[in-house]
């Protein structure tokens, strides 16, 4: 769909309604700084975007509303847009003062899919899909490589594993896990499931005779704990008292406080290295962000160069993997305070139970009355949080005599008392084993989706990968083959785009520097070189969408290109996008000049603005192809600018018109070639004009005499006051005024008056002459 | 060969790899085939079909077979 205008009322740089008109043809519009061609350009992302880049700062307002209107837009004007496409359909936005907007004929043109990104490119953009992270690279590309689908499954697939883990409680349940593993290790050692089996059966028949109904461990558990506890409620209140002693004796926090105190070691060694290098990334960031709070190219605060993406993302990897290492350790200390908080809750519950209750009261009045007075107010809780090492020593000095005394005192216990503890013990932990089978099950199964699910993402990613390849192969081919347009025999090739190994959702470009193949272009190419390849990369994407027939903007993107590759990027367009409209916004009047001489103008119309004076006059466009308005706008203030800016158009111009008509000069050396002017050219044309310049009169064609006078006219201005405007600069405004119209006068006169077209159409190829469409004026070559 | 059989394809090879119940390759392989590559699942939406698969995986009984087009 292409574009039959853009009307803008108070919008950006506009006041009353400006329309720029391609009329569905590609367009090539010349205005000087400010003159307001952005704001066409603007128009377009506020569309698409519903907010206009260059403009997200603090001062532009939460919906730039202080930014998108004009900044003297009466009290009672609408700020509005709209875009007329080819079908007639139009979409109409009206910006209210708030910077909410509405819109109607919303999807007038199918503009809903279009792609800022491949539809504008502006100037301070030409580098940006060089300069983009990786990522940023992928989601670039993404739309183009048609892979949304698939990468919507892949990336939904990552989120349902994080909700099935989180869901399923998994971590939660492998600690438990974890902690019923250690607690077997107390208990059985290295005994096998087979052994413990055999341990309870024999406890079993022990104390509940054979097991002929062949009950599963589980229910052997239970009834073996029931017996237990059953004889253990008929002790004398003597043996109770030793059992519940044993349970005290039994507790060992000393194991636990010197886990906890090696984990803490082995934290605080792995903590260090690691705040001083965050201290160090932390600095470097802040220096980072300042920097980029200012311009697009940051530098590295050390040595200068520039930072690379990729060795910053390096940099972040390793930090990640340093912090698994401490996350590990925490774990495991964590996990320590976990066993020890369990102890301590054992020794308090056995402490405090009644039938210990005379051992205790013995201990209190002697030396432990401190240590109990500690164990009762002792919050186990908070301690499973934090546990300083204060807390340790404290649980040491106060809990350790409790527990000494506990083991001094059950070793006078009876051998009875003993065995039944012992023997609970074993039926306790084999029951807390077993139970954990079915915990360790649901671990099992979810781990088993999981790995399941992983594998199914990876697969896509795979074929994400293995699909993204071709496609981005293809627009390689292409990056290079305009590449190869813009900068013919130079020692940049292949350039290609590639999937990193290293991550899943990024892409990154390469190429062959002098032979040399470089993971980044930015590691060698001038800014003009990287211009021009985020130009051929833009390109090349758009090339991708040629079936969609949409129009592309291109916003002064040819300031970094030297002449040379200016003129390289016209053959590009027009060998590449004949078929496209191409709206070309430039303030380089030279290059407009080329431009309007070298383009199709069956396919292309050209304009120029005139310059901006104030914001309530807002964008003008001037009613000529030519830029000399820009030299009329300065007659008042300063003539002699503007009989300069004259001579400066007929500079260029005359000398695009005399390549055109292979007008022979005499050969000067180096860059002299390259510096004539405007006299120059007219001197030649004027001394070949009389055979070669000719118009038609009725069947034949004579010299076009009214033409060679006011160029004769022209080039005696030129070197009168063309000059003086130049060098002495006292050209007074009326002779700059008239120097202005001779000059444009003389243009004029390259240009039919009967069919408008200038005198640039050679009929065939071999052809002797240049005509313009009619045929009604033509300049014969080398009839001199 | 079609999105749709090179889905099941991915299904059935990831299946033999980490063998999972019937339930849960159906069911993953209904999402994929619609619901999944759409858009992105909201925090609500992924937690109700985390829970789905889940108890999809307690279905462990079943014969194990290969998913057909």
């Amino acid at each position: 769909m292409k574009i039959k205008t853009i009307s803008l009322s108070w919008f950006r740089g506009a006041a009353d309604t400006v329309c720029l008109t391609p009329d569905c043809k590609s367009m090539a519009i010349y205005g000087e700084n400010g003159a307001g061609k952005s704001s066409f350009v603007d128009a377009i992302e506020y569309v698409l975007n519903g907010k206009i880049g260059h403009l997200a700062h603090e001062y532009s307002g939460k919906h730039q509303e202080k930014a998108i209107p004009n900044t003297h837009k009466p009290s009672g004007v609408k700020t509005e847009l709209s875009i007329k496409f080819t079908d007639d359909s139009e979409l109409q936005m009206e910006i209210k003062p708030n910077g909410s907007s509405t819109i109607t004929g919303p999807d007038s043109g199918g503009i809903s899919t279009w792609d800022y990104r491949r539809t504008v490119l502006r100037q301070n953009e030409v580098a940006a899909f060089i300069l983009d992270t990786k990522g940023d690279k992928y989601s670039t590309l993404l739309p183009l490589l048609g892979l949304e689908q698939l990468e919507l499954d892949a990336s939904n697939l990552r989120q349902l594993v994080k909700s099935i883990e989180q869901l399923s409680k998994l971590k939660e349940l492998k600690g438990a896990l974890k902690a019923t593993q250690a607690k077997r290790t107390i208990i059985f050692g290295a005994d096998t499931n087979a052994q413990i089996i055999q341990k309870i059966q024999n406890l079993y028949t022990k104390h509940c005779g054979p097991n002929d109904d062949m009950k599963d461990i589980l229910s052997c558990c239970k009834e073996l704990e029931l017996f237990l506890d059953t004889a253990i409620a008929h002790f004398s209140s003597d043996q109770k008292r030793y059992m519940a002693i044993h349970g005290v004796a039994e507790a060992n926090p000393k194991d636990h406080v010197k886990a906890i105190r090696d984990a803490s070691i082995k934290l605080a060694e792995s903590t260090e290295p690691l705040i001083t290098e965050r201290l160090e990334v932390l600095e470097s960031a802040g220096i980072f962000a300042e920097k980029l709070g200012a311009s697009i190219e940051l530098h590295c605060p050390a040595c200068g160069q520039s930072i690379a993406v990729d060795a910053f993302q390096s940099h972040v990897t390793d930090e990640r993997k340093r912090l698994q290492i401490i996350i590990k350790t925490f774990e495991s200390r964590k996990t320590a305070m976990g066993a020890l908080c369990d102890c301590l809750g054992s020794l308090k519950s056995n402490s405090g139970k009644a039938d210990a209750k005379s051992w205790r009261d013995e201990l209190i009045m002697g030396n432990l009355a401190g240590s109990f007075a500690y164990l009762d107010k002792l919050d186990i809780q908070a301690l499973r949080n934090s546990c300083t090492d204060a807390e340790l020593s404290n649980i040491e000095s106060k809990l350790l005599p409790i527990v000494e005394a506990a083991v001094q005192a059950s070793r006078k216990a009876p051998a009875e008392t003993l065995v039944l503890s012992a023997d609970k013990g074993v039926v306790e932990g084999g029951k807390a084993v077993f139970a954990a089978q079915e915990q360790a099950d649901t671990v099992a199964r979810t781990e088993g989706l999981i790995l399941f699910m992983n594998t199914l993402e990876q697969g896509i990613r795979d074929e994400i990968k293995r699909r993204a390849k071709s496609v981005m192969n293809e627009i390689s081919a292409d990056i290079r083959g305009m590449w190869s347009i813009l900068h013919p025999s130079e020692t940049i090739e292949d350039v290609s785009l590639y999937l990193p190994e290293d991550a899943d959702k990024a892409i990154d470009i390469s190429l062959k520097f002098h032979g040399v193949t470089l993971e980044s272009p930015r590691l060698t190419l001038s800014e003009g070189n990287r211009n021009s390849l985020g130009l051929c990369i833009f390109l090349a994407m758009a090339k991708r969408e040629a079936d969609k027939d949409r129009p592309l903007f291109l916003d002064d993107v040819v300031v970094s290109l030297d002449r040379n590759h200016r003129g390289m990027l016209v053959e590009l367009l027009e060998k590449e996008f004949a078929n496209r409209q191409v709206v070309i916004l430039t303030h380089e009047r030279e290059w407009y000049v080329e431009l309007r001489h070298m383009l199709d103008n069956k396919n292309w119309k050209f304009q120029a603005l005139l310059p901006y004076i104030t914001p309530d006059i807002g964008i003008r466009w001037s009613n000529r192809t030519t830029t000399f308005d820009d030299a009329r706008a300065q007659l008042i203030d300063r003539p002699d600018s503007a009989g300069n800016d004259a001579r400066k158009i007929m500079d260029v111009e005359l000398s695009l018109i005399a390549e055109g008509f292979h007008i022979r000069l005499p050969y000067l050396r180096g860059e002299k070639n390259d510096r004539r002017m405007a006299h120059d050219f007219l001197e030649r044309l004027l001394a070949d004009g009389a055979k070669c310049f000719q118009k038609r009169e009725g069947q034949t064609y004579i010299a076009h005499n009214d033409a060679l006078t006011i160029l004769e006219q022209a080039d005696r201005l030129l070197v009168a006051w063309g000059n003086r405007a130049s060098h002495s600069f006292d050209v007074v405004r009326p002779e700059a005024e008239k120097l202005i119209d001779v000059c444009e006068k003389a243009l004029d006169q390259f240009r039919c008056e009967s069919c408008k077209k200038s005198v640039w159409f050679a009929e065939a190829e071999g052809s002797e002459w240049v005509q313009c469409q009619c045929g009604n004026i033509r300049w014969r070559y080398g009839k001199a | 060969m079609s999105e749709i059989a090179w889905i099941m394809e991915q299904v059935n090879a990831a299946k033999k790899i980490y063998p999972v119940p019937n339930a849960v390759s159906k069911r993953l392989t209904e999402l994929l085939k619609d619901k999944l590559s759409l858009r992105q699942l909201t925090t609500a939406e992924a937690s109700t079909l985390a829970g789905i698969l889940i108890l999809d995986m307690a279905h462990v009984n079943e014969p194990d077979s290969e998913e057909k087009p």
